[in-house]
């Protein structure tokens, strides 16, 4: 049985795996030509949501990387494509992805809601004197 | 130019095109050079499968995507027409 034929046996036909499987080639030229794809395949997909979109999910990445989502190592994704928290790029499904400038964010923020709590008894201008504060710092 | 030079420089761009994806470097030249080759090397030898993938895979990597659909009807009708003569 050939291994196309077995491939379609255990429905694996989709287009991902036939290229997936040139890696494996004897033939250097292909193996580096694969890789090279991929590699172009990625930044390419990284070029085009850059240009399109201002944020986006874990899961609408996934639409633009087809099969080939759960083979990226995504840690290095995103500092290979320049992808960052200042450019918007936001992971709303996992967090898998440790975004540290998130997360310092996050806790300025928090920080911030704590303080404007404790300060919900005073007057609108002891109120607005105690945010001019807390913003300062 | 003989076979074994056209295979060295073809090793060659098929590593400097690599190297340039993986840096973010403009890879453009490379692939123009590397479609020069694997179309002459099928005008010399013939429909042969290796070419054929890597020509494929070079197409795509230029996202020369028409081109690619061409090719692959074209390498269709080779497979026909050699099965009609078995």
């Amino acid at each position: 049985m050939t291994i196309a034929k077995k491939l379609y046996n255990n429905n694996y036909t989709d287009h991902y795996t036939t290229i997936k499987m040139l890696l494996g080639s004897n033939s250097m030229e292909h193996q580096i030509l694969v890789k090279s794809f991929l590699k172009a395949y990625e930044k390419q997909q990284a070029d085009f949501i850059k240009e399109n979109h201002k944020t986006i999910s874990l899961m609408n990445i996934k639409g633009y990387l087809g099969d080939h989502f759960n083979s990226i190592d995504f840690d290095k994704y995103i500092v290979e494509n320049n992808f960052t928290l200042s450019n918007n790029f936001l992971i709303s499904s996992e967090n898998r992805i440790k975004f540290y400038k998130q997360e310092e964010g996050k806790d300025i923020c928090r920080q911030a809601n704590e303080n404007i709590k404790l300060i919900e008894g005073f007057s609108n201008t002891e109120k607005m004197r105690l945010v001019s504060q807390i913003f300062k710092k | 130019m003989d076979a074994i030079n056209q295979s060295k420089i073809k090793m060659g761009l098929l590593k400097d095109l690599n190297n340039a994806i993986n840096k973010g470097e403009n890879y453009f030249d490379y692939l123009e050079k590397l479609l020069q080759i694997y179309s002459s090397e099928e005008l010399q030898k013939g429909v042969k499968p290796a070419t054929a993938t890597s020509y494929l895979l070079v197409l795509l990597i230029a996202q020369n995507y028409k081109e690619a659909i061409n090719k692959c009807k074209y390498y269709t009708v080779n497979i026909k027409s050699l099965k009609s003569k078995l």
